[in-house]
């Protein structure tokens, strides 16, 4: 018997909109929606919906203008930006659309700088963690590499294991493969898929992608600001 | 706080922008520098005074001096004669120029070693003189040379030494060298020259007379003193003339030290743009780091801390080339102080702890307060904003509105001070920067619109790429408006401070053309006795040029249409005049205008046969 799903992602009322040219432009409004654990969500819809301003808020690095957003049982918007900073670090992981690597640092340093900020317990096992994560993703060989050296897909697969590095219970991924052509994008998925299911984590992926939106337990569309189950 | 891999982010960021690291650097650098040189050639010029003031007047605590600038030697005689003041020193003091010693002035004491134990010490304690002054007395034209003077020209007991006095040559015989003792007694008598009251009248041509005569008195003596000297001379406290000396030389240098602070201005400037500009151009980098896990407070620590690091070496550096810049500094600002105050002999700047300090400081307080505003907004918005070039954006423009008013208001206030408190320095000062400042806070939008009309001009001459130029500058404003701001204060000071010294020279020219109305000037050297008569033997012109009215000197003063020797105008004042004399006077005129060309705006308000008056209005 399955084991019962419990809550990781809960929006209550969530809006947010931005002035772009003095005009305000609604991108989210009063979004409800609850995603569990384990789960791998697809979260599509046409260009400038919201999906990706969905995962940031979700993630905390950006701030809506009303609504709740409940990660693990913990209020988000409720706690200061550094507390917000600290929940994120220990609970969240984050892959960008662009990889968003840092240049100065090494593979291997980018995928364990989350640990090293996050401290503790994290900090003391990185070393062994940052090299399993490189193995896993088929990066070992390439440490010391800067990002610059490296390709898009293999940028990303950085990405992904520094999103790991923190074994978070959620991941959030922002059209993964959106800058990548078909067989590293296949290649990000199939990775994204195994280490976050085998280990019970749970995924939120933005993606244009049917493909990508066909590996998802669940799949919503954003439509007037509103998250819908997709029909089809 | 600041994690092993967050640092290397930084230093990796450096390295990996090494122009840019140097032009940051050398914009500390040369901001700091430009204030240590000054500060030394200060620090140096007042010292050295200081210090050769106090060794001059020693423990004297009054002088006599001469309302006309001499005393007539008597009263020295019955001084000690008949009011029985042993306390007193006859002291000549003189310029020379030494052509042997790369042509440098010299100052001449002349003593009389017998009485100067009670007021120098260089001369020794208790009556004990370090040098054998009998040569004084019997050996003419002898020098006491300084041991510090003396070893940089290898001027040995025995020599002679060529000196210029009233343009007389003389030579002088080196009848000892003095060491007194201590370095600050050295440096003090640098450059200075002791011989014998008699031999420094007749070098100075100064026969029965002396410059001051110093004196250690008591409140009774004082009284008695001022009772019995006569009305020629006065009796003065022993520090008067120095401070007055003192005061005019502390004025140039309050100028050259708000001169100094205003390259600081400009150089925080430069330090402001090319520190905040390092941290703009990584928004996003710090934007991601914020969404990695890094806390607003670990982002501003770092930028600081790399702000800190480039301005700690930047003003190192700055220091040493400001040590550097301050050698040729002191050469400068004791050229000038000789010129005009006083003679001073300094020649080095040594660097004392205060100006390292106060440069280490202010270079590194300006780049820190640079990086802290970018610093704090990258800190503190949502990582989300930090990593979006185009909010960065458009928060600027947003600010546009504020930043001109606050600017405007900032020209307002500072034109309040300048006008309302002209004599004040730091007013004039205060009012300058907030001009400075607002102004700066203008950038951004007169940008804006300049390159709104740019574009549209651009585009119509050389099309899609015009306008592309321009808007790339309008876009890019978080980076484009500190630039144009710090280029544009650096150019208008650079303006103001030229047009400010050409209008000081060129008031200075006016006026010596105004005092100085002859065309030669005579003087003597040696005294003449009857000038009239020697004047009179001067061959004379036997006639006048043709159309010259024979006492019609060349020039004639242009502006007021003044014939000097004739004295044929007077504006305020006109009288008849003979026709030769008005033409002669017209002449004089019209031969001055087009030698000067100053007249081609001025009319003779009237014109007539008897004469000519010149506007006074169209005069200077």
């Amino acid at each position: 018997m399955p084991a019962p799903k419990t809550e990781v992602v809960r929006l209550e009322k969530l809006s947010k909109h931005y002035v772009e040219g003095g005009q305000l432009r609604p991108i989210l409004d009063a979004a409800d929606a609850t995603f569990c654990t384990g789960e791998l969500v697809a979260i599509r819809g046409r260009s400038g919906t919201g999906k990706s301003t969905l995962l940031n808020l979700i993630a905390g690095i950006d701030e809506p203008d009303s609504g709740r957003i409940f990660v693990e049982g913990q209020c988000v918007t409720d706690l200061s930006a550094r507390r917000r900073t600290e929940f994120r670090r220990d609970h969240i992981g984050f892959v960008f659309q662009f990889f968003n690597l840092i240049p100065t640092l090494t593979v291997y340093e980018n995928v364990a700088l989350p640990a090293e900020l996050a401290g503790g317990a994290h900090a003391r096992a990185v070393t062994t963690r940052a090299l399993q994560l490189l193995e896993e993703v088929g990066l070992a060989a390439r440490r010391d590499a800067f990002p610059d050296k490296l390709s898009g897909g293999e940028q990303q697969r950085v990405a992904i294991a520094r999103a790991l590095v923190c074994d978070p219970r959620l991941v959030l991924a922002d059209e993964p493969t959106g800058n990548l052509d078909e067989a590293n994008s296949q290649l990000v998925m199939d990775l994204l898929d195994r280490v976050t299911r085998r280990d019970g984590r749970s995924l939120l992926i933005v993606t244009h992608s049917r493909r990508v939106a066909a590996l998802a337990d669940r799949v919503f569309n954003i439509t007037h600001g509103r998250l819908e189950p997709d029909a089809g | 706080m600041l994690t092993r891999t967050l640092l290397l982010t930084g230093v990796r960021d450096m390295q990996r922008r090494p122009v840019q690291l140097v032009l940051m650097l050398l914009g500390v650098a040369l901001g700091v520098a430009v204030v240590v040189a000054i500060d030394l050639a200060n620090t140096s010029a007042s010292r050295g005074f200081a210090l050769s003031a106090e060794t001059i007047v020693g423990r004297a605590t009054h002088q006599i001096r001469g309302n006309s600038g001499v005393v007539p030697e008597g009263i020295y005689r019955q001084l000690r004669t008949e009011l029985g003041l042993r306390a007193a020193a006859p002291v000549i003091s003189g310029t020379v120029l030494a052509p042997d010693l790369d042509g440098q002035p010299l100052r001449i004491m002349g003593i009389d070693p017998s009485a100067e134990a009670p007021f120098r010490n260089f001369l020794g304690t208790g009556g004990a003189l370090p040098v054998d002054f009998t040569g004084f007395y019997t050996q003419p034209n002898s020098v006491v040379v300084p041991i510090g003077l003396a070893q940089r020209y290898g001027l040995t007991p025995g020599g002679q030494l060529r000196l210029l006095a009233n343009d007389r040559e003389v030579r002088v015989n080196v009848w000892a060298v003095l060491d007194p003792g201590t370095d600050g007694l050295r440096r003090a008598l640098d450059g200075m020259l002791l011989m014998d009251v008699s031999t420094a009248q007749e070098l100075l041509g100064m026969q029965g007379s002396l410059s001051y005569v110093d004196l250690i008195a008591a409140q009774p003596e004082l009284l008695l003193l001022q009772k019995w000297l006569p009305a020629t001379v006065r009796l003065a406290p022993a520090t008067e003339q120095t401070k007055t000396i003192g005061n005019l030389a502390d004025a140039f240098q309050l100028n050259l030290s708000a001169l100094s602070l205003l390259a600081l201005v400009v150089g925080m400037f430069l330090i402001y743009n090319t520190v905040m500009f390092s941290v703009v151009q990584r928004r996003a980098v710090l934007g991601t780091l914020r969404a990695l896990g890094a806390t607003g407070q670990q982002l501003f620590a770092l930028v600081m801390l790399e702000a800190a690091v480039i301005s700690a070496v930047g003003a190192a550096a700055g220091v040493g080339l400001g040590w550097v810049l301050g050698q040729s500094a002191v050469r400068l600002v004791t050229q000038t102080i000789n010129d005009l105050y006083y003679v001073s002999t300094v020649r080095d700047a040594p660097l004392a702890a205060f100006t390292v300090a106060k440069g280490v400081l202010l270079g590194i307080g300006a780049s820190l307060f640079a990086a802290a505003l970018p610093a704090y907004e990258a800190a503190r918005v949502a990582p989300v904003t930090a990593m979006r070039r185009s909010s960065l954006e458009d928060r600027v423009r947003g600010q546009i509105p504020l930043l001109s008013l606050i600017g405007a208001l900032l020209i307002g206030c500072g034109a309040g001070v300048l006008f309302g408190v002209p004599t004040s320095l730091v007013a004039g000062f205060a009012g300058m920067f907030m001009i400075v400042l607002g102004a700066a806070l203008l950038v951004p939008g007169t940008t804006l619109l300049l390159m709104h009309v740019a574009g549209f001009a651009l585009g119509r001459i050389v099309g899609t790429l015009g306008r592309m130029a321009a808007r790339s500058v309008s876009k890019s404003l978080s980076r484009t408006a500190v630039a144009i701001a710090a280029l544009m204060v650096a150019v208008s000071v650079t303006l103001a401070v030229s047009i400010m010294t050409r209008s000081f020279r060129d008031t200075v020219i006016n006026w010596l053309e105004l005092t100085l109305s002859a065309d030669l000037f005579i003087t003597s050297s040696t005294g003449w006795s009857s000038p009239s008569a020697q004047i009179s033997s001067l061959p004379r012109r036997s006639s006048a040029p043709p159309g010259r009215h024979p006492r019609c000197l060349p020039r004639c003063c242009p502006a007021c249409a003044r014939c000097l020797a004739c004295k044929a105008w007077r504006p305020s004042a006109p009288q008849p005049l003979s026709a030769s004399l008005a033409r002669c006077a017209w002449q004089c005129l019209m031969r001055a205008c087009s030698a000067t060309g100053v007249c081609t705006a001025l009319k003779p308000a009237r014109r007539s046969r008897f004469g000519m008056r010149c506007r006074p209005a169209a005069c200077w």
